[in-house]
């Protein structure tokens, strides 16, 4: 047996962890919150891939003045080399591409309302599904972006590191800092007057249009904050991996990020990070199988995607609102209600006072 | 002074069925006016065109002397139209509280304001401060941490009416707001409605089959049969009418 690299697997889990819980988070906010069924996820994070992929490898070729086709081995080669030369150009094409992505996948996103408004609601499932495939389906033909081979040599924001482990760490780092940011301003936008208003656009969106909301609107914001954060999930994970292909952004991804946020309790974001949590760890361990025993009868790889498809099942059937419980959206208007209860306590505490006292 | 609520020769079909036919009606400030009818007679579609769920084929809506015939639900409530409907739609896995502070616009709406509380806690709080007031005069204290789910009947219709009155609502459009309640509380609910009638000026435009309660509370009542406006007037005089008589009973 070789040995195991036991802090490779955990940072390795870490970077699947931070990418899939960001993916959970925007998963939750549109489908847990907003109640949009959205069936299309894969397809921003595909958009976020892409997007860093194409834009980081043509600005280090163009910049340096080469012009290789974009998957040629000359291509490859040169942004092995070019890579680790300046660590401020990897960070500040790292910085670009972030950010472009998100806004990339968003606008895609909120434009995405526009058709399935015309659809109605109980078609935007299908509509964002089917967006995804043929957008996998184009990527698979489209030459500029490598068509089945993909982008290959994405330059790492910290190639010029020495040093796996510290590459790999630094890595971790960024991703669990994008994590955090994802994840505060989700729950800060779970316990705002707009969570709530999300909450009563999911329970009944008539009431919530005849109340003034514009409706329409709204979701259109969600849809580009949600498809926003899924780019920044694919820019990471095209960084992390240095190539990506059409293939990896199969609609088995969305069900797969479905399945977390079910698993962790649907319209709260610390359930979808514990669903991200545990599912990507189930993940990593099956890829660390395959990696051990490769000899088994059975692709442990596979093994995942049954777990997805049983989690997914047994939640439904017998924990329907997930490991931990949705609540109430909580504002300051709640302490309303409290200082009655609180003056109610000490009125009764000062009626007893006075009694022990004439005794 | 220019009525209220002015519908103008409206008409609307649906496939071959007319389910409002060239229907003409106007509704003074501060009165409450019923709409009776047999099933079917078009008394929900009037309702669903003046509060903007689907345009016209034909005809005019002005609310205080302005067109809203085309203009979506959203800008309609906003002017202070507000509708309840037939079963009550309240936002079901939300408590009672957020149901009610849901309904006012308000800055911590905003994607780009809602991450950050100083910038909308002002705000929150004053609404929260009527939603408590309006909480106590609809006699639901106490019920603000429930699920809306957990409410009886009757307390869900009075938590949608509270809804409509958080952002200063003026014309109410009430669907059978006592169906399905007890004859004692139905009483109860309509004398409500004439208390806020006269507390707070308001106007309501009632829907309700049970016409033996309306007729004690209405100014005025308009019957429709079959898409057509069949009579109207007081309530005495309407339900002597020979052709109402035929139309609730049949010929």
């Amino acid at each position: 047996m070789i040995g195991f690299d036991v802090t490779g697997f955990i940072l390795s889990w870490l970077v699947f962890f931070s990418i899939y819980s960001i993916l959970s988070i925007s998963l939750n906010l549109e489908t847990g919150l907003t109640g949009m069924a959205n069936f299309g996820k894969v397809a921003f994070y595909a958009l976020g891939a892409y997007f860093t992929g194409y834009v980081s490898i043509e600005f280090f070729l163009r910049l340096h003045g080469l012009d290789y086709p974009i998957y040629s081995t000359d291509a490859i080669v040169a942004l092995g080399k070019l890579s680790v030369e300046q660590p401020s150009l990897n960070l500040s094409v790292f910085l670009l591409t972030l950010v472009g992505s998100f806004l990339f996948a968003g606008v895609i996103g909120f434009l995405i309302m526009l058709p399935a408004l015309r659809v109605g609601p109980a078609f935007f499932g299908i509509t964002v599904l089917s967006f995804g495939e043929m957008l996998r389906i184009f990527l698979r033909h489209y030459k500029p972006v490598g068509a089945t081979y993909g982008l290959v040599g994405i330059p790492h924001p910290l190639a010029w590191v020495g040093g796996t482990f510290s590459k790999d760490l630094g890595f971790a780092l960024i991703s669990l800092s994008l994590l955090a940011i994802t994840y505060i301003y989700a729950q800060r936008i779970t316990n705002s007057p707009l969570g709530r208003l999300l909450k009563a656009i999911r329970d009944d969106e008539t009431a919530t249009l005849y109340l003034g909301k514009n409706v329409p609107l709204v979701k259109g914001k969600v849809l580009f904050i949600g498809s926003g954060m899924a780019g920044v999930a694919g820019c990471l994970y095209a960084y992390y991996l240095g190539s990506i292909t059409p293939n990896a952004f199969m609609p088995a991804v969305t069900f797969e990020v479905w399945a977390m946020m079910l698993l962790g309790g649907v319209g709260n974001n610390r359930g979808s990070i514990l669903g991200a949590a545990i599912i990507t760890f189930l993940d990593r361990s099956t890829a660390a199988l395959n990696f051990l025993f490769p000899n088994l009868i059975i692709d442990p790889n596979f093994i995942r995607w049954m777990l997805v498809g049983v989690i997914i099942v047994v939640v439904l059937l017998f924990k329907p609102e997930g490991i931990i419980k949705e609540e109430y959206v909580w504002t300051p208007a709640w302490r309303l209600l409290e200082a009655k209860a609180e003056a109610r306590r000490k009125a009764f505490k000062e009626l007893i006072g006075r009694l022990i006292k004439r005794r | 002074m220019r009525p209220i609520l002015e519908v103008k020769g409206v008409s609307k079909s649906f496939g071959g069925v007319r389910a409002l036919d060239k229907v003409s009606l106007s509704i003074e400030k501060g009165s409450i006016v019923g709409l009776i009818g047999p099933n079917g007679s078009g008394k929900t579609t009037l309702f669903n065109v003046i509060s903007g769920f689907y345009p016209p084929d034909e005809g005019e809506v002005y609310f205080e002397g302005m067109r809203i015939d085309g203009m979506n639900p959203n800008e309609i409530f906003r002017l202070g139209l507000v509708r309840s409907f037939q079963n009550p739609r309240l936002f079901q896995t939300m408590s009672v509280w957020e149901n009610v502070l849901v309904v006012p616009k308000q800055r911590g709406e905003s994607p780009l304001l809602a991450p950050f509380r100083s910038r909308w806690e002002a705000e929150e709080m004053k609404i929260g401060k009527r939603g408590k007031g309006l909480i106590g005069v609809f006699g639901l204290n106490g019920s603000e941490r429930k699920r809306a789910s957990d409410l009886s009947g009757g307390q869900m219709k009075l938590l949608e009416s509270l809804r409509g009155m958080m952002e200063g609502g003026k014309l109410f459009l009430l669907d059978e707001p006592a169906a399905g309640v007890a004859p004692r509380l139905a009483n109860e609910i309509f004398g409500f409605i004439k208390r806020l009638r006269e507390e707070r000026g308001l106007t309501f435009f009632i829907i309700e089959h049970r016409l033996e309660i309306l007729m004690n509370y209405v100014d005025y009542v308009y019957v429709l049969h079959n898409g057509r406006l069949l009579a109207e007037g007081g309530p005495e005089e309407v339900v002597k009418e020979r052709k109402v008589i035929d139309a609730y009973i049949g010929d």
